[in-house]
């Protein structure tokens, strides 16, 4: 009877181990895929954001801050790449997911300057359109009232000295 | 006979013109051609700045230095000329964005042969190469130089620069395998740029290198 009960208790104990262990190595397993799929957001998200920097022409002092963010966004991928192949992935999805947020206000900051650059470039093309149409008026009015009647009297003068001398023919006289 | 005799005519008013001096000149015209002459030349500047893309011929600078403790800076030269198993070399590199754009640098340091030639055009493989560290471990993106930074010398420190940094050179048992017994080595300081097109990084041509004996 004792027996029994120290093999049932024996049973229970190892079961009751291997059912953690394996519950251990599944959500083990779990965080290391969640660790490489936010690492991999966030590296996609760090191409995004170059690609979206070097669209901008202007680099000033608001921009310079930008950048200077973005690097630090790429320590924080490269902390939690090196994490991850040291199987910490907790501490690696907590690196990586920061980046990722750090990224995304990056974005959302990148694009409220494209859009006041593309504000401010629609206003200097409006200028330069009102302005070479009024050059081009200018130069209908001038062309109407100047030059057209200048070249006008200058063709009459010219051709006011003209002497015409009809050939004769044979036998006129 | 009637064209013939108008082009004789006006043959004689500009003899006697050029005989009586200057040709007279008209401020009309003159002022006309101007103000043509300016619209072209303007519409062709709006255009050149509106369609042409910057001019980004820049280029970057890779320098390797040494920390001079007396006088509290870094220098560029007192380099090492030996490395062991046990013993590391401290040493420190500096990088500066003169790109005239933003820049994503990665900097691989190689060990090598000694006898190893160094290309501007390719990086060292790694084939008859080995890697001190792992791709990402020196990684910096730099903002570009200003007009007024670019005319600067001797600065360290900056959004345009990577300011020195500290690196270990180190040999074990795995990285001497690549030198077949050799008992010298040169490490190469190699610069990356990351190119956007490809989404990878690209060898800039830019490298220094450090030949030390090994013990």
């Amino acid at each position: 009877m004792r027996n029994k009960l120290v093999n049932h208790v024996l049973v229970c104990s190892i079961t009751l181990l291997l059912f953690i262990s394996f519950t251990n190595y599944g959500t083990f397993a779990q965080s290391e895929e969640e660790a490489e799929q936010i690492i991999q957001q966030a590296s996609d998200k760090l191409k995004t954001v170059l690609s979206m920097l070097e669209e901008i022409r202007d680099i000033n002092t608001e921009v310079r801050v930008i950048i200077s963010q973005t690097d630090n966004s790429l320590q924080l991928i490269n902390e939690a790449k090196q994490l991850f192949r040291d199987a910490q992935y907790d501490v690696s999805i907590q690196k990586a997911n920061q980046a990722l947020t750090q990224l995304e206000d990056i974005e959302e900051e990148i694009a409220k300057i494209n859009e006041s650059t593309i504000k401010e470039s629609w206003l200097i093309y409006s200028i330069i359109g009102v302005v070479s149409a009024f050059a081009t008026f200018g130069f209908v009015f001038l062309f109407i009232k100047k030059i057209h009647p200048w070249y006008k009297r200058k063709q009459i003068e010219e051709y006011g000295n003209l002497e015409i001398i009809y050939d004769r023919k044979h036998g006129e006289k | 006979m009637v064209k013939n005799k108008m082009a004789k005519r006006n043959n004689k008013i500009d003899d006697t013109n050029t005989k009586k001096g200057l040709p007279k000149i008209n401020p009309k015209k003159i002022m006309t051609l101007v103000i043509v002459f300016s619209t072209i030349g303007a519409i062709i500047a709006i255009a050149s700045i509106v369609f042409l893309p910057n001019q980004q011929n820049g280029f970057s600078e890779l320098s390797l230095l040494t920390y001079n403790a007396a006088e509290e800076t870094y220098v560029a030269n007192n380099y090492p000329n030996q490395i062991s198993l046990s013993d590391n070399i401290t040493m420190f590199f500096m990088v500066k964005n003169f790109e005239n754009k933003i820049t994503y640098y990665q900097l691989q340091i190689k060990v090598t042969k000694i006898s190893q030639n160094i290309s501007l055009e390719h990086p060292l493989s790694l084939s008859n190469s080995n890697l001190l560290y792992s791709n990402e471990t020196y990684e910096k993106i730099l903002a570009p130089a200003t007009i007024n930074e670019k005319e600067e010398e001797g600065e360290q420190i900056g959004d345009y620069i990577w300011s020195p940094v500290n690196t270990t050179l180190f040999m074990n048992n795995t990285l001497a395998v690549i030198l077949g017994g050799d008992d010298s080595l040169k490490i190469v300081f190699e610069l990356w740029k990351y190119n956007s097109l490809i989404e990878d990084f690209q060898y800039s041509g830019i490298f220094t290198f450090l030949e030390l004996s090994f013990n």
